[in-house]
């Protein structure tokens, strides 16, 4: 006889936006008793806006989330806490000084005791990991420890409170090894077995074949549909995750691509190796990955932004060095970065500032900026790039995202750059930004623009390059060019299948 | 589209309150409090005692100038007070002609600026090359010149100051005592620099946000060092005032000037995150500090008292601006 199976968590309706964009979009969601459940969807799908709501972190603008029956429309981290939910998110939350066993049961150390047992801890913690198969001494400081030993850590953590019936696991496996891969599904099969619900958030699609139950895949902020594992095919799970409808439209290539700008050679440091490519006039190369595998730090390395260990660097068939950033905008190589708000604009100060400031010297008479240029500059700029603001006096800070990724990019373009690094050029923007963004991308590359793109957005990566190299834990994996391309192969090489 | 428009219109609004609290409000304070001295303080509203005022700030205002510079590129120089006593020591030490060896005073000021550009260097250095909180790094180089400062001095007073240079801090130009020039020329060419060249925008940028600063192509290490530097030469100028207007020089002539000009600038609104504060934001500073002071001693009120008022002052102005800050970012968080 078939049973209806028990729900330890739903999710209905739930919305969330921020400024310019809506993160979850009457999302809903169910989660069974004793099942692991997959997350799947590209960046910015809603993936971790959903779990930090589920734990608390968030409060949503409407919809409820039921936990074991009882309703929240906003829910508090402790509720949620009291209630068995436990997060394992990407970024540790640890005290790297002490030492593991303290880690783990540093929250019950408050309560009637003023000194923390650390004889008790110690013991407990042992027994822990050889509940989980895991070889660690409890007294190990955190510091210590290899990235993949921190996230066993968090996860003891987790299932160390006997309350747990919930655990959200955000990509658990991206820090591990192979082997440490193999000791977290042993737990989490032995977490499942005690009834505890799981949600699982991977990139690596063997990996919910291997140990999920059922999955839903998820794409701007909805749920698209939620399916059995066993019933479902990877060729299924990808078209749903990138299968959106086109709403940006592409501006095709109307130019032929040039001779070769700008070409790298066995480029070495900052955690990636031994990286060649190049990239013609007119031509938008763009990088494929994961997130952290390496492509922002190489294209860090082309500006100048980290050291650069080993590797060579030519410009139109010529030698560069690039020591500095400084270094690579005085020889035309200019970088739009990932995060705008850190990196690519000075929120403080004022469009006008924010436009002029990699040219200043250029614009200056004996040390004094000549006003007229500078204004001339901002207005040509924010004019030519639609920029929304009452007036170039406005504070980048007060700008919208879409706007704020203008004015960065009318600082690389000031500068006269040949060769244009765009790092997520169109993350967290609205939608109409975003196409005006493209536009310019194709107006500067028929101008003669190389453009190098980092994107984590499968759509515009293949409507937008004439190439596209993809990267795989630090290293180039492959490279297609245009008639090659495909979603699904570009997603087995960086997973690298 | 609409979401966007209707969740920017705020920060707008409340980003502009702000601005123009931090803008005006301590003008009409400096304003009150003039008129409130100048009804209760006998002979307070009087060209002499505007006079007194002006140069009662000059000294402690060109410290409060380099002190600006230093919080526009997002750190602190903790220094100040010492670099004065030790450019005020060396330079008797070097002109007198009772203790020292009378150098030509123009050569000695070269030589003091020199040095102290050096100590410049040394802060910039630590605070660029090894990441140190600035606070330290100019603690440590504080400590260490007192006890360069005592060993130049034996800790006794180096008198014998020429009357030639004596000019420099107790002359006149017309009506105007020689301090107060000083001072109104370091004014205008640090206001100047700010607001016209190159390397205002540079400082501001480095202060704003040193990674996008370093992302847009500039030197922000060099930045950094500069601003060191321009402050510890702007302490040598007040040792040089300080040590003339006195005639002589004392191992202790410039303590808790840092405490001072740091009151000076952030009372005037120099946010202490870098990269915001105007030349107006360091006089209005330096001017109610200066009328504080002066009017409370024109109304009999002791030193000890004033000590207390400015350590409450300072600890207001800071937390002010800390709190604005946090707050506004906090009304960021919650508004995404």
């Amino acid at each position: 006889m078939y049973m209806e199976p028990e729900i330890s968590l739903s999710c209905k309706e739930l919305v969330k936006t921020y400024p310019g964009v809506v993160a979850m979009d009457h999302l809903s969601f169910e989660l069974r008793k004793g099942e692991v459940h997959a997350l799947l969807g590209e960046n910015g799908a809603g993936k971790s806006t959903l779990i930090k709501s589920i734990a608390g972190v968030h409060t949503c603008d409407s919809g409820t989330i039921t936990i074991f029956g009882q309703e929240f429309t906003s829910i508090t981290p402790r509720q949620a806490k009291e209630l068995g939910v436990e997060v394992v998110y990407q970024e540790f939350n640890q005290m790297p000084s002490l030492s593991v066993a303290e880690n783990i049961f540093l929250t019950e150390i408050r309560g009637k005791r003023i000194l923390a047992d650390q004889k008790d801890f110690q013991r407990r913690a042992a027994a822990l990991f050889q509940e989980m198969h895991l070889d660690l001494d409890p007294k190990t400081k955190v510091k210590d420890l290899t990235n993949g030993y921190k996230q066993m850590v968090e996860i003891a953590k987790a299932i160390s409170k006997p309350t747990t019936k919930i655990l959200v696991l955000d990509e658990p496996t991206a820090p591990l090894t192979v082997d440490e891969v193999d000791i977290l599904f042993k737990i989490v099969w032995d977490l499942k077995a005690r009834g505890i619900s799981i949600i699982f958030i991977s990139h690596r699609m063997p990996e919910i074949f291997e140990i999920c139950d059922r999955v839903t895949v998820m794409r701007d902020g909805k749920s698209i549909k939620t399916l059995d594992v066993a019933g479902t095919t990877r060729e299924e799970l990808v078209s749903l995750m990138v299968g959106r409808e086109l709403t940006e439209n592409y501006p095709p290539r109307e130019t032929p691509i040039g001779e070769t700008v700008l070409e790298a050679r066995g480029l070495c440091g900052n955690g990636v190796e031994d990286i060649s490519f190049h990239v013609g006039k007119g031509e938008i190369l763009g990088f494929a990955g994961l997130v952290g595998t390496g492509r922002t730090e190489t294209l860090r390395l082309v500006y100048g932004a980290d050291k650069m260990e080993k590797g060579e660097l030519y410009l139109h068939g010529e030698k560069i060095s690039v020591h500095s950033p400084k270094d690579a905008l005085s020889k035309g190589i200019a970088l739009l970065p990932e995060d705008r708000k850190l990196q690519g604009v000075l929120l403080k100060m004022t469009l006008k500032a924010n436009i002029n400031i990699s040219v200043l010297k250029q614009i200056s008479a004996a040390t004094v900026v000549n006003r007229k240029k500078e204004n001339g500059n901002a207005t040509e700029y924010i004019q030519r790039l639609r920029v929304r603001t009452p007036s170039m006096y406005q504070l980048a800070g007060n700008l919208s995202g879409g706007n704020q990724q203008k004015v960065a990019l009318a600082k690389s373009l000031v500068a006269n750059a040949k060769v244009l690094i765009m790092d997520e050029p169109t993350r967290g923007i609205d939608v109409g930004a975003k196409q005006e963004i493209y536009d310019l991308m194709r107006e500067l590359s028929a101008a003669g623009m190389a453009i190098i793109m980092i994107s984590s957005e499968m759509d515009e990566l293949l409507g937008m390059s004439d190439r596209v190299m993809i990267m795989s834990e630090g290293r180039l994996a492959g490279e297609l060019s245009r008639e090659e391309f495909d979603q699904e192969r570009i997603l087995d090489i960086a997973s690298g299948k | 589209m609409s979401v966007k428009e209707n969740t920017l219109e705020k920060p707008v609004g409340t980003m502009d309150a702000g601005a123009f609290f931090k803008k005006y409000m301590m003008l009409i304070i400096l304003v009150a409090m003039s008129i409130f001295f100048s009804i209760f303080g006998p002979n307070f509203f009087s060209w002499d005692n505007a006079v007194t005022v002006c140069r009662q700030v000059s000294i402690i205002g060109i410290c409060a100038a380099g002190m600006m510079f230093a919080l526009l590129v997002g750190h602190i120089d903790l220094s100040i007070g010492t670099t004065v006593s030790f450019s005020a020591v060396l330079f008797a030490k070097l002109i007198s002609t009772k203790e020292g060896i009378e150098m030509n005073p123009f050569l000695a000021i070269v030589i003091v600026l020199l040095i102290c550009a050096g100590f410049g260097v040394i802060k910039g250095l630590l605070v660029v090359e090894t990441n140190m909180p600035a606070l330290i790094a100019t603690l440590a180089v504080s400590t260490a010149l007192e006890g360069v400062n005592l060993l130049v001095t034996d800790a006794k007073p180096i008198s014998g100051i020429p009357d030639g240079i004596a000019w420099l801090g107790q002359g006149y130009i017309g009506p105007i005592p020689m301090p107060v020039v000083i001072f109104a020329l370091i004014i205008l060419v640090a206001g100047f620099i700010l607001g016209f060249t190159y390397i205002g925008r540079y400082i501001y940028a480095t202060g704003s946000n040193t990674e996008a600063a370093r992302l847009a192509g500039l030197n922000v290490k060099f930045v950094k060092v500069a601003a060191y530097i321009v402050c510890s030469c702007l302490c040598a100028v007040a040792g040089f005032v300080l040590a003339t207007r006195l005639r002589s020089g004392t191992a202790t002539t410039g303590t808790q000037y840092q405490t001072k000009a740091l009151t000076a600038c952030t009372v005037g609104g120099i946010s202490m995150a870098g990269g915001e504060g105007t030349i107006y934001n360091l006089l209005v500073g330096i001017f109610i500090i200066g009328i504080l002071t002066n009017g409370m001693t024109i109304m009999g009120i002791s030193d000890y008292w004033q000590s207390i008022a400015q350590g409450v002052i300072l600890a207001f102005s800071v937390g002010v601006d800390c709190y604005q800050r946090t707050h506004v970012k906090t009304t960021l968080r919650t508004a995404k």
